[in-house]
């Protein structure tokens, strides 16, 4: 274990439990991880440096950031997660269908999380045995309501290691979202999707962090047969920020659809990691993935396909594409497929560059100012992944806060040109 | 005598779904019987079973080729034994020359007749003459087969095929359709110098038009997997005029 | 001659696919079993060597005790006993041959049998051949006709001697001693392999060519070949490779550095087929192979071509490092591994130049119970001022117990530069099989020409003289994977 990495004070963790037990004896064995580690060579945590922190383990107050807003633009439930820990107070009036449950004395939930996060993962390790907060939420019907997520917390000196699992019964439909906007260290979310047959959901995250933070997620999802999952994920905030997330297609004919954008400027690292098991045959999944960095920001996609033996008519496509806006930014793809069926159908294809320069002229010779030019092309470039998502208001809030990052970094509709 | 190929109450399903209920044709040698029915009617199913691809089953009924039944025969095997399919959709082969794809198919049929395979510059002279009748250009050979090929290319190409494996038993599934009056003439043309007393054709198509350059001495009406009605090559009119929900009520 | 003749036709009986893995019966001088500074010293004393190449084998032996195998490849590689094996074996024969003539007509036989006729009267018209036998050179052809332009074509253990400036300014430059461990391993236990200068201005009058054979039991073949390619010079150079069918692992660890300078070109292409292993997946070669060429120049250009159909296990990247201006690199490779055989092979395209360009093109094909991974790197560093990259991966998938695998690693460092990368998978088309087959062509042999025909923008890289036979290769390559 390298010196220099965070080590999270366990001295006040109380862990309880067998399977918590375990995740604490995997966390001492393997820490973070080493150099060396395959998975995470374009991701070093050792920037991080040494930090104090401590997990999180009392209800703080909650701090207004703009989640509550966007929650009540949705119409939806919002749960509030303050410095990791859940806000008893928010899991009063959720919408019909939806049961809270505490994950952090249920052995039972606690083993199924285990199983759809991750494995080998230092957050699916460090984040079950320590749990700030835990919450499962079962699922039934068609939930009319939306139900948000909100991570937030201004404790520069914890990490927030909250764990939620959702269980949608068979059937089941739902829209939910996560939004992380906190100052912790370290926000480390373990999060676990498990979707019965035929189950439906519309998923989207935005990890909107504060500038010092480090979000490191883990998610881990199962779709059953038939069941269907959109998500969708913006990565926008943070210091250093890898959104991981393993899907395991478990019954045929389950669909997957991820997308993702990444926006990166200063030093800020954005990474992007997916994994798609495709366990069984005549499942679908489709990735769109885009990014943009100016500044000497770096972003990384990693997408695995894995197509099990006998998983045969299996779709897997994914496209990743990255735009950089400086010279002194980098972008790091590793768009992987491996398979061991023979009647699959399975592509990826991943672009680097700048923004087109016939288009920009175009744009410019019809009397468009550049700068405006710039963010109109890098709109369009974003657009298709942010049409993915069909959940109302949100893909207008999500263009919103494209539109912001833009102008911060100077792509204005005011004609100024970017440095 | 034996009919060259006969179709004994065959019953053909895709799945669960049956597709060929029960058609019943004899081919002699020497004549040419054409196909007629509406989208959907199974024509290109049966093409396929005859010529024996993968995915259907063969729930009932026989086929014949001389008198011997080829359903436990592969495709390659039904090939060698003269029967051709020029395909409603010819199939694009990247990469694949058309000169050595050519050359492949015809010392196929050589090798297993104990001939000798044909030498190259023979092969290329013997291919170009034939070519040339079929209006098909030396860039179009040197293409890898199919790709880029306009449709009414691939046609052509079909009936180059035809010409240089000289099968017994040719079946031309739609080889009209796509074809502009100029193209259908040049087709119909290569059919036509086939036509010989030893083989037998069985064409298929959509429309009256080609039936107008081939001749068919037989003209069969196809209609939900059955053979509706038989005639000689006044029925092919008659479709023209009434459409095949007239035949169908007749039948 | 008669005892190798027959032991060609009872091992071709007895075997039918690999027509190579004949054994030639023929005394060799080996070095002791095993690997230590003697087993070094040995090598270097039996070249003649000068003492500043021992001091590099050895200081490369220290370099390769502190190092590890690699094992990010997706390979699985049973560990290699390196004591068990011998590194120096060479056929005996007079000491220095004057002419053709005096080689051992054993092996002039045996080159014959593989379709590398070496004396006069039958060699290929326009391709110069550098004979490898386990650890030496035994002949080299048309030396003469080259030298009269210039040309050095020659064994490296002999220009080792004869050229020192030369070989000590390049030796090591692209691929350093320490670069990996199977690098290291082979600058320290080197024995034959050949070296090329061509020198400026000049374009090489023929294909030059080496053909590697492994023959002894329990004997790694590390050869090493160089290949400078001055000012404005253009070099064509391929390589083939085959060896007796064995149920013993062999090591083969080679390490191949081209350095072109400005204006040059390099064209580099290898048909390999050592020995695969059997239908159970026993026998064959280790095929762990560090390649690497530099662009040194403005407008350079090295292509890689490969087609890889043989070894147990492959293990290897032929990579360009563009530094000049606009230099270009390529690499096209058809992998097919069938039965049991591994093989991790794909490329870097490390982009340092304005205006470089690089192309991959890969074609892989996985048969029987194999694998078959695509690892390739793409980089643009921040002076690589409007680079390109384009990089096509495909793999095929013939049958339902195989694994196909493509592992792209981008990074870009400067917004100029722009990468397109795309990859497939898939099976052959059956709509493509049905088509064949209704034209009377049998299954296999329809098989082999749709797996062609997906392979035909590597294959048509190839000089013309070997890629008939490349063609063949990938039919008897792809033999039992039917049906
Ligand atoms: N592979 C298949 N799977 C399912 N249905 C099929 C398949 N092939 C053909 N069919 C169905 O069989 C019927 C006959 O099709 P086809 O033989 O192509 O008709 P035609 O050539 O007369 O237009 C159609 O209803 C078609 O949808
Ligand atoms: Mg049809």
């Amino acid at each position: 274990m390298p010196a220099l990495m965070m080590q999270p004070d366990l001295s006040n963790v109380v862990v309880s439990g067998p399977v918590r037990t375990a995740a604490l004896t995997a966390w001492q064995q393997q820490g973070w991880p080493g150099p060396r580690v395959e998975s995470w060579r374009f991701t070093k945590l050792d920037r991080l440096a040494a930090r104090e922190i401590t997990p999180a383990s009392s209800l703080s107050t909650a701090t207004a950031g703009d989640g509550l807003a966007m929650a009540a633009g949705m119409g939806a439930h919002a749960i509030q997660i303050v410095n990791g820990v859940i806000d008893p107070a928010s899991l009063e009036g959720l919408p019909a269908g939806v049961t809270a449950g505490n994950l952090s004395d249920d052995q039972g939930a606690q083993d199924a999380m285990m199983a759809l996060a991750p494995p080998n993962h230092p957050v699916s390790n460090l984040s079950m045995a320590v749990m700030s907060g835990g919450l499962v939420l079962d699922v039934v019907g068609e939930v009319a309501r939306p139900l948000m997520l909100i991570f937030e917390g201004d404790d520069a000196s914890l990490s927030a290691h909250p764990v939620v699992l959702i269980r949608l019964a068979p059937a089941a439909r739902m829209v939910m979202a996560e939004w992380h906007q906190s100052a912790v260290a370290l926000s480390a979310p373990l999060i676990g999707l498990d979707l019965a047959a035929k189950a439906s959901l519309d998923f989207v995250k935005i990890q909107s962090e504060g500038s010092t933070t480090s979000h490191l997620a883990a998610t881990g999802v199962s779709l059953a047969g038939e069941a269907r999952l959109t998500g969708f994920s913006l990565s926008v905030g943070g210091e250093m920020a890898r959104l991981e997330t393993h899907v395991t297609m478990a019954g045929e004919g389950a669909d997957c659809q991820l997308s993702a954008i990444y926006l990166g400027r200063g030093r800020q690292h954005h990474d992007i990691t997916t994994v798609l098991n495709h366990d069984i045959g005549h499942c679908t999944s489709d990735q769109v993935i885009r990014g943009v960095l100016d500044d000497r920001a770096r972003g990384v996609y990693q997408g695995k396909v894995r197509v099990a033996e006998d998983a045969q008519k299996t779709d897997g496509q994914q496209m990743s594409r990255a735009l950089l806006l400086s010279r002194k930014a980098e972008v790091d793809a590793k768009p992987e497929l491996e398979i061991y069926a023979d009647d699959v159908v399975c592509a990826h294809g991943a672009t680097v560059g700048e923004l087109d320069a016939t288009q920009l002229f175009y744009l410019t010779s019809r009397g468009i100012p550049e700068a405006k030019a710039r963010a109109m092309l890098i709109e369009a470039f974003l657009i298709d992944a942010i049409d993915s998502v069909e959940i109302d208001n949100l893909a207008q809030i999500l263009r919103e806060t494209a539109t912001r990052w833009m102008a911060q970094t100077g792509l204005t509709t005011d004609g100024n040109q970017h440095g | 005598m034996t009919a060259l190929l006969e179709i004994r109450d065959l019953h053909a399903s895709v799945g669960d779904t049956p597709i060929l209920k029960g058609i019943n044709l004899t081919l002699n040698a020497g004549e040419v019987h054409a196909i007629m029915g509406p989208n959907g009617s199974g024509k290109s199913t049966m093409s396929y079973v005859l010529a024996g691809r993968n995915g259907y089953e063969i729930t009932g009924g026989d086929v014949l080729i001389n008198g011997e039944s080829v359903l436990e025969l592969s495709p390659d095997e039904r090939a060698r034994a003269g029967m051709f399919l020029a395909f409603q959709y010819p199939v694009e082969l990247p990469g694949v020359g058309g000169m050595s794809f050519l050359r492949a198919a015809v010392n196929a049929r050589r090798v297993e007749a104990g001939e000798e395979e044909v030498d190259q510059l023979a092969f290329v002279k013997m291919v170009r003459a034939k070519a040339g009748e079929l209006d098909i250009n030396d860039d179009m050979l040197k293409r890898a087969v199919n790709v880029g090929f306009s449709g009414g290319e691939k046609k052509r190409y079909e009936i180059l095929q035809m010409a240089l494996l000289e099968p017994t038993i040719s079946i031309l599934d739609e080889t009209d359709s796509g074809l502009d009056v100029d193209a259908l003439k040049i087709v119909s043309d290569g059919v036509n110098m086939l036509r010989a007393p030893e083989r037998t054709m069985l064409v298929i198509t959509h429309y009256q038009r080609l039936l107008n350059h081939i001749v068919p001495d037989h003209v069969h009406i196809l209609a939900g997997g059955k053979i509706r009605k038989s005639g000689g090559k006044e029925l092919a009119l008659q479709v023209e005029e009434t459409g095949y929900a007239g035949i169908d009520d007749a039948a | 001659m008669a005892a190798t003749t027959q032991t060609i036709e009872q091992v071709e009986q007895a075997t039918g696919k690999y027509k190579y893995g004949f054994v030639t019966e023929i005394e060799s001088d080996k070095a002791p079993k095993g690997l230590n500074e003697d087993t070094i010293r040995f090598i270097s004393a039996k070249k003649d060597e000068p003492e500043w190449m021992l001091e590099w084998r050895l200081k490369a032996y220290a370099r390769w005790l502190t190092m590890t195998s690699p094992d990010w490849a997706k390979l699985d590689i049973p560990p290699i006993d390196y004591q068990d094996s011998y590194y120096y074996a060479a056929p005996k024969q007079a000491e220095k041959l004057a002419s053709l003539d005096e080689v051992d007509p054993e092996l002039l036989a045996t080159y014959e049998k593989l379709g590398i006729p070496l004396n006069e009267q039958k060699r290929l018209a326009n391709v110069a051949v550098d004979a490898v036998f386990d650890s030496v050179s035994v002949a080299t052809t048309f030396r003469e006709e080259l030298s009269k332009v210039g040309v050095i074509f020659c064994p490296i253990s002999e220009a080792i001697r004869d050229y020192p400036e030369l070989v000590k300014k390049y030796m090591g430059s692209v691929i350093p001693v320490g670069d990996n461990y199977f690098a290291a391993l082979n600058s320290a236990v080197f024995t034959d392999g050949s070296f090329v200068y061509i020198p400026k201005g000049v374009r090489c009058p023929m294909e030059l060519s080496t053909y590697f054979r492994i023959n002894e039991q329990n004997t790694g073949q590390f050869e090493r070949t160089l290949i400078i390619a001055e000012d404005e010079s253009y070099v064509s150079y391929l390589e083939g490779c085959t060896a007796p069918q064995r149920d013993e692992n062999q090591l083969h660890a080679a390490v191949v550095e081209l350095v072109a300078m400005q204006d040059a070109e390099i064209k580099y292409s290898t048909v390999q087929n050592w020995y695969p292993g059997d239908e159970n997946g026993k026998g064959g070669i280790y095929n762990f192979v560090t390649k690497r060429g530099v662009c040194r120049g403005a407008r350079s250009k090295i292509s890689w071509t490969q087609v890889e159909t043989g070894s147990a296990i492959t293990w290897k990247y032929p990579s360009c490092v563009l530094q000049g201006e606009e230099s270009v690199g390529e690499f096209y490779s058809v992998a097919l591994t069938n039965n049991y055989q591994q093989a991790d092979t794909g490329t870097k395209m490390i982009h340092i130049g304005a205006g470089s360009r690089s192309t991959i093109i890969s074609k892989g094909i996985s048969a029987g119970k194999s694998q078959n991974c695509y690892r390739g790197l793409v980089q643009m560093q921040p002076t690589a001022e409007n680079a390109r990259n384009f990089t096509q991966c495909d793999s095929l998938l013939v049958g339902d117990r195989c694994g196909a695998h493509t592992v792209p690693y981008i990074v870009s460092r400067n917004p100029s530069a722009k990468i397109e990368h795309e990859a497939t998978t898939s099976r052959i088309s059956e709509d493509q099989l049905f088509y064949c087959l209704q034209r009377g062509i049998e299954e296999e042999a329809a098989v082999s020409l749709i797996v062609n025909g997906f392979c035909k923008e590597v294959m048509k890289e190839l000089p013309m003289e070997f890629a008939v036979e490349a063609q063949k290769l990938i039919g008897i390559s792809l033999e039992g994977s039917v049906g």
